[in-house]
C-alpha cells in the first residue's frame, strides 16, 4: 500500500509575501495519490488548490511565492530537493498539467502539430517527419476528427473543447506519463463538451494507468470522476475520504455546506430555499491559527477560534479536521 | 493563474479611500518620481516668487558688465552680451517656460481628449472623419507642422503655445479614443444604459474618469516636451521675441558666443534640462503607478 | 395570468465583416433568429443553452439594449423595440437587468452610494423621495451593512458586489428583471446566498424574472418555466415540472444527460453527444442540431421544424414530434 503512492505530499506550507503582508496560501497539507487513481481536490477560489498544483510542478512564482517547508515525493523522489534542471526533465515527462484555459499553455504562433511533434523530438529524439506522424496519432487518440488536417491548424482555429483535447494529447505524449494535474480542466467549457472531455480523460486514464489530480470547484465533476476527494478551505485541508463517503456521510460542516450549496443537490427537487453557507471566505492575511471556517460555521465554539483541530480518523481512511467531527447532526 | 486572487481581500477592505488616494500613496514610494516632483515644485516656486528671488531686473541692460563670467559677484551666473544678469533671466524664464508648458498641454489635452472621447464613444462616421484628420496631422513631421501653424498665426509667444498645443493634439485624441473604446465595452456602461443613463452623462461622468490615467501620464510627459519645443521655436525666431527672458531665446541669441562665453548658452540649457527631467521622472512614476503592465 | 411581456418572432442579426486580402467579406450572425414566447407576471422564466445559443443577446434585445433586427417586443402591449431613447426612458424604470460579472458591471471610480443614487437622479426621483434613506434601505434589503456605502467597488468581494448590482437594479422599483448569468461568476457557497436572495426578493416585491444561465441545475432550481435554446432558436419550452418529467427534444435530453449529477453511484455510461456546437455564423441547414442528433432523419437536414405545443404549455421544435 505504502509503495503504491505515486505522489505523496507531506506537511506542505506555501506562502506569498505581498505588500500587505504574508499570505499563507497552503498550510500543513498532506496529500497522496495512488498509481492510477483520481484524487479530486475541491474548494472555492483562494482555498489553495491551484497553489498546491503549482507547487507540485514547482512553478510557484518566486517572489512573491515561497515553499516554506514540506516534502513532495513523486515516484519515491523528493522533487523539492531537485535542481531546476532535474525538475525541468520531470515536467512534461512524469508530470503534466492541463489548465482551465488551454490558450495560456499553447503557443499561438505555432501549428498544433509542430507543438506536439516538439515533444517527440526532444524526449524521444525522433526526426521531424516521424514526430509529426506521431502527433497525428496522438490527435487521433484524443478523438479529434480528421487529425491529418488538424495538425496544420493554429490554436485559435480550434474550439475550446478541441484545444483541451490537444492539451491532453500533449500530456500523454510524454515518455512516462505518471500523473496528470488538471486544474479546472472543464470549467470554461459547455456542458456537452465538458462531458466529452471528462469521458476522454477517464478512458485514457484507464488505458495507460495514470494518476490524475483533478482540481475543481464543481462537486458534480467530482462525483463523476474521483475515487478519493480532499476538501480544502482557506489553505487547509479540512476533510478527505473516498468519493462515496464524501457525498453520503460528510463530517466537516464546510463539506456539508458545499454540498448543500449545489443547486443540483437532490434535496432541492421542489424549489426549496438553498441551505447556503452564510458570510464570506476570510481574508487570508487575517487568518489566525484557529479553524479558518470558524467565522461561518453554525457549530463553532471558542476552541475553534484558537486552535486548528487535530486529524480525526473516522475509519476507512476518512479523515476530518474538525473539533466536533462525528458529534454534529447536519 | 489565479495567484492574484489570493491577494484580493475577500472581506470589505477597511479603508474607504478612493483609487486616486491609493495611487498617491504608491507614487509617494517611488523615489525618482518624487525627485521629479520636487524639481517641478522648485521651479514653480521660483516662477511664482521671481520678483522676490531674482537679484536683478532681467531686462536691465548695462554695457559696462557685458559677458561677465559666472561667479563674478554679485552676478552669480554671469551676464550676457547686453550685461543682463543671467540668473535673474533664468528665474524669470521659468515663468514663461512653465506657462508655455501648461498652456500648450492644456490645449492639446482638452481638445484632444474631447475629440477622442466623442469619436470613440459615438464611432461610425464621426469617428472615421475625425480619425482621418488626425492621421493627416500625424503624417506631417511634427516640428514642421508646428512651424506651419506659427507661420500662419504669426510669430508670437502665445501663437507658439497654440501651435504646440494643436500639433500635439492628435496624440491625446488617439490615446483617449483607445481607452474610451476599451471602457465602452465594459459591462458597467451597459448596466448604466439599462438604468436609463443618457449619453452625455455616460461619456463625461462615467467613462471619462476611467480614461484619465493614460492621459495624465501623457500630459505630464508632454509638459517637458512642450518646454523643449517652445525653446526650439524661440531658437528659430518663431516663438518668444527679444528681449523676453525665454530660455530657448537666451540660447539662440547667445549662440555666437558659445566658444568665447559658454556660460551664456549653458545655464539656460541646464535649466531646460532640469525642468524637463522633472516632468519626465514624474510622468514615468505616474505611469508605473497607473499602469503596472508597462513597468520595465 | 397577466402577460407582462410578449416576444413575437424576434430576430437579432449582427453583421460581421472579415477583411480579407482581396475583398471584405460580410457575414450575418443570426444570434437570435425568430424567437417567440410570453412572460407572465410573477413568474421566473429560465433560459438555458450553451455558449453561442443567443441567450444573452436575447436578454439584451428584450431590454432594448441591442436594437432588434425584426419582430416585436411587447411590454404591457407596447412595442418597446421601436422606441427612441427618450421614449424608452420611462420603461427603463420598470425593467432592469442584473449582470454576470460583478467585477466589471460596477463603475470602479464611483462610490457605492453614487452607484445607487445615479438611477434615482437620472429618473428625477431625487425630488420626490429621500434618496439617502432609500440607499440605506436598498443596502439593507440585499444584506449589506449601511456603513459600507462610501466605499468603492474594489473593496468588496464578488458576492458583495453582486448584491450591490442587485440593489441598484431594485432602486427604481422595477417589475421585471432580466438576470443574465447573474450567479455564474460566483463561488458555489456565495452563489447559493445570491440565489436565495433573488428568490426572497421575488416573493417580497412580486418581481418577474427572466433568468438566463448555462448552469442547468441553477435554472431548474429557480425557474417556473424553462426555454432551451440552440443556435439562436428555441428548441423546447415547458413548465419546469413537465420538462423534468419529460425532456422531449434530443438536444434537451443530451444537455441534461451531460450535466454531472451529484451522486457518484450514478456514474452511468452516458450517451454523450458528439461534436462541437457549430458556428452561429454558418449554422447547419434544416434543424441546426441535426449533425449531432442521433435521431436525425432526411427532413431534418432540409427543413427547420416549427415550435409546436405537444402537451399543455410544453412546446418542442423537432420533427420527431410532428
Amino acid at each position: 500500500m505504502e509503495n503504491n503512492k505515486f505522489l505523496d505530499i507531506k506537511g506542505l506550507n506555501v506562502s506569498f509575501y505581498t505588500q500587505k503582508g504574508v499570505v499563507r496560501a497552503v498550510r500543513d497539507l498532506d496529500l497522496w495519490i495512488n498509481k492510477g487513481e483520481t484524487l479530486a481536490l475541491v474548494g472555492e477560489s483562494g482555498c489553495g488548490k491551484s497553489v498546491t498544483a503549482s507547487s507540485i510542478i514547482r512553478l510557484i512564482p518566486s517572489p512573491p511565492g515561497k515553499i516554506e517547508s514540506g516534502e513532495i515525493f513523486l515516484d519515491g523522489q523528493d522533487i523539492l530537493k531537485l535542481s531546476e534542471e532535474e525538475m525541468q526533465k520531470i515536467r512534461g515527462d512524469k508530470i503534466s498539467m492541463i489548465f482551465q484555459d488551454p490558450m495560456t499553455s499553447l503557443n499561438p504562433v505555432f501549428k498544433i502539430g509542430d507543438q506536439i511533434a516538439e515533444i517527440f523530438i526532444t524526449h524521444y529524439g525522433l526526426k521531424k517527419k516521424e514526430a509529426l506522424e506521431r502527433a497525428v496519432e496522438m490527435l487521433d487518440m484524443v478523438k479529434i476528427p480528421s487529425p491529418e488536417k488538424r495538425v496544420k491548424s493554429y490554436p485559435h482555429q480550434l474550439s475550446g473543447g478541441m484545444r483541451q483535447r490537444v492539451m491532453i494529447a500533449m500530456a500523454l505524449a510524454s515518455p512516462h506519463p505518471g500523473i496528470m494535474i488538471a486544474d479546472e480542466p472543464t470549467t470554461a467549457l459547455d456542458v456537452t463538451i465538458q462531458a466529452q472531455i471528462l469521458d476522454l480523460m477517464k478512458e485514457l486514464q484507464e488505458k495507460i494507468q495514470m494518476s490524475l489530480l483533478l482540481i475543481t470547484h464543481d462537486m458534480g465533476v467530482v462525483a463523476e470522476m474521483a475515487s478519493r476527494v480532499a476538501v480544502m478551505y482557506a489553505g487547509r485541508k479540512v476533510e478527505s475520504a473516498d468519493v462515496y463517503s464524501i457525498f453520503e456521510k460528510p463530517f466537516h460542516p464546510y463539506t456539508v455546506g458545499l454540498l448543500n450549496s449545489m443547486p443540483s443537490n437532490e434535496k432541492y427537487k421542489h424549489n426549496a430555499r438553498l441551505e447556503a453557507i452564510e458570510g464570506n471566505v476570510p481574508n487570508l492575511l487575517e487568518i489566525g491559527d484557529g479553524c479558518p471556517f470558524e467565522n461561518r460555521c453554525k457549530y463553532a465554539k471558542d476552541i475553534c477560534r484558537n486552535k486548528f483541530p487535530e486529524i480525526k480518523d473516522m475509519g476507512n481512511n476518512h479523515h476530518v479536521w474538525c473539533h466536533f467531527a462525528g458529534e454534529l447532526n447536519f | 493563474m489565479s495567484f492574484l486572487k489570493l491577494f484580493k481581500s475577500e472581506n470589505v477592505a477597511n479603508n474607504s479611500e478612493s483609487i486616486w488616494y491609493e495611487n498617491w500613496q504608491l507614487l509617494k514610494k517611488n523615489k525618482s518620481a518624487m525627485f521629479g516632483l520636487y524639481i517641478i515644485i522648485f521651479f514653480v516656486l521660483i516662477a511664482i516668487f521671481a520678483p522676490v528671488v531674482a537679484p536683478f531686473d532681467p531686462y536691465a541692460q548695462n554695457i559696462d558688465i557685458r559677458k561677465l563670467p559666472f561667479f563674478s559677484w554679485p552676478y552669480i551666473l554671469g551676464t550676457d552680451d547686453f550685461g543682463r544678469d543671467i540668473l535673474s533671466r533664468i528665474i524669470y524664464g521659468a515663468r514663461i517656460s512653465l506657462v508655455i508648458g501648461f498652456i500648450s498641454v492644456s490645449i492639446s489635452l482638452i481638445f484632444g481628449s474631447f475629440i477622442g472621447l466623442i469619436s470613440g464613444f459615438y464611432g461610425g462616421w464621426i469617428d472615421k472623419i475625425s480619425m482621418r484628420i488626425i492621421d493627416i496631422m500625424l503624417a506631417f513631421p511634427y516640428i514642421l507642422l508646428t512651424i506651419v501653424i506659427v507661420a500662419l498665426l504669426g510669430p508670437t509667444l502665445l501663437n507658439a503655445m497654440i501651435a504646440i498645443g494643436i500639433a500635439r493634439l492628435p496624440q491625446y485624441a488617439r490615446i483617449m479614443r483607445a481607452s474610451v473604446l476599451a471602457e465602452k465595452a465594459a459591462e458597467y456602461v451597459e448596466a448604466e444604459k439599462s438604468l436609463g443613463v443618457g449619453n452625455v452623462e455616460l461619456m463625461f461622468r462615467s467613462i471619462l474618469p476611467n480614461c484619465l490615467a493614460p492621459i495624465i501620464v501623457q500630459a505630464t510627459l508632454g509638459v517637458g516636451s512642450a518646454i523643449i519645443e517652445s525653446a526650439a521655436l524661440s531658437f528659430l525666431g518663431l516663438g518668444a521675441q527679444p528681449p523676453t527672458p525665454e530660455w530657448g531665446l537666451m540660447i539662440a541669441s547667445a549662440r555666437e558666443f558659445v566658444s568665447s562665453a559658454w556660460w551664456i548658452v549653458t545655464f539656460p540649457g541646464i535649466a531646460i534640462l532640469f525642468v524637463v527631467l522633472g516632468f519626465n521622472l514624474l510622468g514615468d512614476g505616474i505611469r508605473d503607478v497607473l499602469d503596472p503592465r508597462l513597468k520595465d | 395570468m397577466e402577460k407582462i411581456l410578449e416576444v413575437k418572432n424576434l430576430k437579432k442579426y449582427f453583421e460581421i465583416k472579415k477583411e480579407g486580402l482581396k475583398a471584405t467579406e460580410s457575414h450575418i450572425l443570426k444570434a437570435v433568429d425568430g424567437v417567440s414566447f410570453d412572460v407572465y407576471k410573477g413568474e421566473t422564466l429560465g433560459i438555458v443553452g450553451e455558449s453561442g445559443c443567443g441567450k444573452s443577446t436575447l436578454g439584451k434585445t428584450i431590454l432594448n439594449l441591442h436594437q432588434k433586427t425584426e419582430g416585436e417586443i411587447l411590454f404591457h402591449g407596447v412595442d418597446i423595440g421601436n422606441l427612441s431613447p427618450a421614449q424608452m426612458k420611462p420603461y427603463r424604470k420598470r425593467m432592469q437587468m442584473i449582470f454576470q460579472d460583478p467585477y466589471s458591471s460596477l463603475n470602479p471610480r464611483k462610490k457605492i452610494s453614487y452607484l445607487l443614487r445615479q438611477p434615482m437622479r437620472v429618473h428625477n426621483l431625487d425630488k420626490e423621495i429621500d434618496v439617502e434613506a432609500r440607499i440605506d434601505q436598498l443596502l439593507t434589503i440585499v444584506g449589506l451593512d449601511v456603513k459600507y456605502k462610501n466605499r468603492y467597488p474594489h473593496q468588496f468581494s464578488g458576492g458583495q458586489r453582486q448584491r450591490i448590482g442587485i440593489a441598484r437594479a431594485l432602486s427604481l422599483n422595477p417589475e421585471f428583471v432580466v438576470c443574465d448569468e447573474a450567479v455564474s461568476a460566483l463561488d458555489v457557497s456565495v452563489q447559493a446566498q445570491i440565489l436565495n436572495l433573488l428568490m426572497d426578493l421575488q416573493k417580497e416585491f412580486g418581481l418577474t424574472y427572466i433568468f438566463i444561465a448555462h448552469d442547468l441545475a441553477v435554472v431548474e432550481l429557480i425557474s417556473d418555466r424553462i426555454i432551451v435554446m440552440y443556435l439562436g432558436r428555441i428548441v423546447e419550452e415547458a413548465p419546469k415540472v413537465s420538462l423534468i418529467a419529460n425532456r422531449l427534444h434530443p438536444y434537451t435530453k443530451a444537455l441534461f444527460e451531460a450535466f454531472p449529477e451529484m451522486n457518484p453511484r450514478n456514474r452511468r455510461v452516458k450517451k454523450i453527444i458528439v461534436g462541437d456546437v457549430p458556428s452561429p455564423i454558418d449554422p447547419p441547414s434544416g434543424c441546426h442540431f441535426h449533425p449531432r442528433c442521433p435521431f436525425a432523419k432526411d427532413i431534418c437536414k432540409s427543413h427547420y421544424p416549427d415550435l409546436k405545443e405537444v402537451s399543455p404549455g410544453h412546446k418542442v421544435a423537432c420533427w420527431l414530434y410532428e
